[in-house]
């Protein structure tokens, strides 16, 4: 049973474990001990990571649509399909009409080589995938806020701060090893604030717990900066204190329903602090609002009184090569390594190893380029059941001309598929992931993959050499060999070296320093703390404020954790379909006169959706919370708007009131 | 019987014994899997043996009762017949240089998976493993099998003990089955002189000293345990700062909970037995929904019930820990062996 050391495929953390193969295959998982971010322990997800490898549910065989159903084909006949479709279209509708969908899950060397096939095979700048709305993209056209969305510093910050912001995000469910570092930190007396409308178990660790309502987390943070700056000595920051006038305790505490003096505590922690820490991910950005409060969190670097610069960011990447897609221009208007499409020395760069010239042209986001284009190939990505609103990105899927799917189950975006092509779990392939603090490490192939399905870095390389594009690695060593080439911030990153240790942490963006302060500098784009928050108005017709929240049981309805054995379970995502799930306050159920397991049905003016009560401790009053991941249900009642300044789909707060039924 | 037959063997010799030990089956030791990491392994060539290692990631329980173990394969044939075909792993397994709390834990789960019935997959497994015992003089920053009386030497147990004595090994003899391999390595074993013997007492009261301070009271825990006097706090505490990971459950020698599931490939099936972790919300979750412990503080408390209190050490003879250190390292909380034991010693009523 010889263990193969390779990398998690679910959170951003990277934790290292061991495949445990014999000659059935993969057959355990276990910890591995030496390396720093597992330390020898793992989550549920981690523990059960084999379970996905041998899951029945695996697709083994290309399958081309005939006659409206799915029938197996040999691997030349699908790559033949999928080239001269996607030719066809190029010719008839322009380059602009084809487009290609990564995924946070691909290796780096697959989402390079997506990146590559969209450029050159493609013709087109099209390349994104879904989840990258939640880091922000309005703010990656503006250098200096990019790295709002990189973390500064490793998971060994946790252990060094003084004090741990934790914003609107709940590791205890998504990112487990960021948990445990946090609890421990709680344990040796380290100061915790939580701020989120839904307390989640790390609350149980906080010295002080905030609960905004939803959508004024950005009025908070300026709140909570002012409240910072009164206690400064350091003299007064100007541009900042300009920033925030309008943000004091009081309309604070009006403004966000959090009590002035919690406000005011908060503030007095922050500004004594002196190796201070935000912890944030999704949470926090899947706000209409995320981009301000972003800034304003990236300006606590100049209120807190910090050591020799001492001040991270940990940005939580959602998955487990989240970072790495980005890294690789999976972006519509990067190319790998955070070239700008736009530069001409850049495109000079890449045309000069990629052989053929690089489209100039920005291309379109993934949630535009659903209902744009004619032609789609989607490696791993899954838009029906990512996209906020699920309706809306099935029925795109199914307008149009020519939609492939290559992935390792079958998903409802697969279902869609013309062309369905069987790719590698994690196991069984080569390759590397960058982690949440951009170590990036090896993903080891421990088996073959099942049936006919093939490593994706082997698709790919089969399409390239139909449409265009040097292809011909004969591993992914060599892939990383290129990307070694013409992406300088993975200059270092040889297999040879990472085969040593447990991977190396990467550099950051070459043009941005980590964690530097934005807010209230000369010439920034400041945003508009002090205006209105996106938190909706509440009146006697809808009184109780509805808010989508990403950390609730965010596992259960991913496709790998679906397609697992005992995984599946234990995220009880193997429950029957029922009623998705509201919960309320027991002030509110009070008043309402519902227990936990009654029925109600939730009325906004956009809509309304059936659930089931669940009383919880920790939901504030007047605010009712659904999980996020019941797409159809929240879909039908939250008011579906565009996150400012993006217009990436995003779940507003809405107004709603709850009707108990029978 | 006495003192067990005790023998010797040159450590010059060992590379040799391993290579017969090759050829009589499939043989397992500890192996250095990447940097410090060591793990039971299959071993197919001597040099691969990490001899001097402290502990391995996880216990020999993955070989006997794997984590995911096929049950039967079943195929509906074209007559619309039923084929079903129960899957027996018959291989011929030694277990060598594996440390003395790690066949405890094997002998814990002797008796569990035949207590009130006959487990047959865990049996034919068992009934084909040899269990070579290395005794272990340096314990880890996690162990604590001197409180559990599961090491760091055995009394019995073993097929076969090892104790490395200065380019000497000293073999004791525990069972007929390790008599027998003994007896077929012609020429490389002699008998035990009596200062190897005595070296061997004295290295074992040197290994004890080595723990120092005792990390766990287990006599004093079972009582309060037993007798249920660990106040509701003490539960909750626990569960603020458990993270439902199964971690503890699945490093734990001893832990043996397991669920079935069915995986169905067209007109062919299998069904397997998975680990299972009794802090899983889903663990006693009932058909209906019902949840008899859907609070996480009521499974841990269950958890600790089944490792520490009489109604479950009597009949397995002891309690449910053999002090291997593994869910120290494994608990992403604070809810390990020695953390709980010390937080009810500290809270009990």
């Amino acid at each position: 049973m010889p263990g193969v050391l390779t990398t998690c495929p679910y959170c951003g953390c990277g934790c290292g474990l061991y495949l445990k193969v014999n000659g059935r295959g993969v057959v355990g998982t276990s910890a591995s001990a030496g390396h720093p971010v597992a330390r020898g322990g793992l989550c549920a997800r981690g523990w059960h990571a084999h379970e996905i490898v041998t899951s029945s549910l695996r697709l083994t065989s290309p399958l081309v649509r005939r006659g409206g159903a799915l029938e197996e084909v040999g691997w030349g006949e699908a790559l033949d399909a999928v080239a001269g479709r996607l030719y066809q279209i190029k010719a008839t509708a322009g380059v602009r009409a084809v487009g290609a969908l990564g995924s946070p899950r691909a290796t780096n060397e697959e989402s390079f080589l997506l990146s590559k096939l969209a450029r050159v095979g493609f013709g087109t700048n099209n390349v994104d995938f879904s989840a990258r709305c939640e880091a922000l993209p309005q703010l990656y056209d503006l250098p200096q806020y990019r790295h709002l969305t990189v973390s500064s510093a490793g998971l060994g910050a946790i252990e060094e701060a003084d004090l741990i912001l934790l914003w609107q995000s709940d590791p205890a469910e998504e990112h487990t090893a960021v948990a445990s570092r946090v609890m421990r930190a709680a344990e040796r007396g380290v100061p915790i604030i939580e701020v989120k409308t839904r307390s989640g178990q790390l609350g149980g660790v906080a010295a002080l717990r905030l609960q905004p309502f939803p959508g004024s987390e950005a009025q908070l943070a300026g709140g909570l900066l002012q409240a910072a700056l009164g206690q400064g000595e350091s003299g007064r920051d100007e541009g900042l204190a300009a920033a925030v006038d309008a943000c004091t305790p009081e309309r604070t505490q009006q403004v966000c329903g959090v009590p002035a003096e919690a406000v005011l505590a908060a503030g007095e922690m922050l500004a004594a602090a002196r190796r201070p820490l935000v912890v944030y991910g999704r949470g926090a950005t899947l706000s209409p609002d995320g981009a301000e409060l972003l800034m304003a969190l990236a300006a606590l670097n100049r209120v807190a009184q910090s050591e020799e610069g001492w001040f991270h960011l940990l940005w939580l990447n959602s998955t487990c090569n989240f970072q790495g897609a980005r890294d690789m221009g999976v972006v519509p208007y990067f190319l790998p390594g955070y070239q700008a499409v736009s530069d001409p020395h850049a495109r000079e760069r890449f045309q000069e190893v990629w052989g053929a010239p690089i489209p100039t042209e920005a291309g379109l986001p993934a949630w535009e380029m659903l209902g744009k284009v004619r032609g789609l190939f989607v490696m791993g990505d899954d838009p029906i059941s990512s996209s906020p609103r699920p309706g809306d990105a099935r029925k795109a899927l199914s307008g149009l001309d020519f939609l492939v799917v290559q992935d390792i189950v079958m998903t409802p975006t697969a279902e869609l598929a013309d062309v369905v092509l069987p790719g590698a779990s994690f196991a069984e392939k080569d390759g590397t992931f960058t982690s949440t603090e951009r170590r990036v490490q090896r993903v080891r192939k421990a088996v073959d993959p099942p049936g006919a399905a093939r490593a994706d870095w082997e698709i790919l390389s089969g399409l390239a050499e139909r449409l265009g594009g040097n292809a011909g690695y004969g591993a992914p060593s060599e892939i990383m060999d290129e990307i070694r080439s013409v992406a300088p911030i993975y200059g270092d990153m040889s297999y040879d070296r990472l085969e040593r240790g447990w991977g190396q942490i990467g550099a950051m963006d070459g043009e941005v320093a980590p964690a530097r302060a934005v807010l209230g500098e000369e010439g920034s784009h400041d945003p508009a703390l002090g205006g209105e928050a996106a938190t909706p108005r509440v009146d006697e017709e809808f009184p109780v404020i509805l808010s989508a929240d990403y950390t609730i049981s965010p596992w259960s309805t991913d496709t790998l954790v679906v397609s697992s054995l005992g995984l599946r379970r234990q995220q009880a995502a193997d429950r029957p379909a029922t009623a998705p799930r509201v919960e309320i306050s027991p002030a509110d159920a009070q008043a309402l006169d519902v227990r936990s397991g009654q029925r109600v049905r939730i009325v906004s003016r956009d809509g309304q959706a059936d659930a089931v009560a669940a009383v919880r401790e920790g939901v504030r009053q007047g605010v009712a919370v659904m999980m996020a991941g019941d797409r159809e249900a929240v879909s039908g009642v939250v008011r579906l708007g565009g996150a400012r300044e993006s217009g990436a789909p995003m779940l507003w707060p809405t107004a709603v009131r709850i009707e108990k039924t029978r | 019987m006495g003192q067990p037959p005790t023998h010797a063997i040159a450590e010059s010799y060992l590379a040799e014994w391993v290579e017969g030990l090759l050829r009589e089956g499939e043989v397992i030791g500890p192996r250095v899997a990447h940097g410090s990491d060591v793990a039971y392994d299959v071993v197919t060539s001597p040099e691969e043996v990490a001899w001097d290692y402290t502990t391995s990631l996880t216990p020999l329980k993955q070989f006997l009762f794997p984590q995911v173990d096929p049950l039967l394969r079943w195929e509906r044939e074209e007559a619309g017949e039923l084929r079903v075909d129960p899957t027996v792993d018959e291989t011929e397994r030694i277990f060598l240089a594996v440390r003395p709390c790690d066949v405890s834990g094997v002998n814990f789960l002797d008796r569990v998976f035949s207590r009130d019935r006959q487990d047959a997959y865990y049996l034919s497994r068992r009934q084909r493993s040899t269990f070579i015992a290395l005794a272990c003089d340096q314990p880890g920053e996690n162990c604590f099998c001197v409180c559990a009386h599961s090491g760091p030497f055995l009394d019995a147990g073993y097929d076969l003990q090892l104790t490395r004595l200065s380019g000497e090994c000293l073999v004791e003899v525990g069972s007929q089955r390790g008599a027998d391999l003994v007896g077929r390595s012609n020429g490389m074993f002699a008998p035990a002189p009596q200062t190897l013997v005595r070296a061997r007492e004295e290295a074992a009261r040197a290994a004890e000293e080595r723990f120092g301070d005792h990390k766990a009271y287990f006599a004093a825990v079972l009582r309060t345990v037993t007798f249920d006097r660990v106040p509701e706090a003490v539960w909750e505490e626990m569960a603020e700062r458990c993270l439902e990971c199964g971690g503890c459950s699945f490093v734990c020698p001893t832990c043996s909970c397991f669920l079935t599931a069915d995986r169905q490939w067209g007109t062919s099936g299998e069904r397997d037995r998975i680990w299972d972790s009794c802090l899983y919300e889903c663990h006693a979750r009932e058909a209906s929904g019902h949840n008899p412990r859907a609070a996480r503080k009521d499974r841990l408390k269950a958890r600790f019930f089944h490792k520490l209190s009489h109604q479950f050490a009597k009949p397995l003879e002891t309690h449910g820990c053999v002090g291997c250190g593994r869910c120290v390292t494994a608990c992403l909380g604070a809810n390990d062996m020695p953390s709980v034991t010390a937080k009810i010693r500290r809270g009990a009523l």
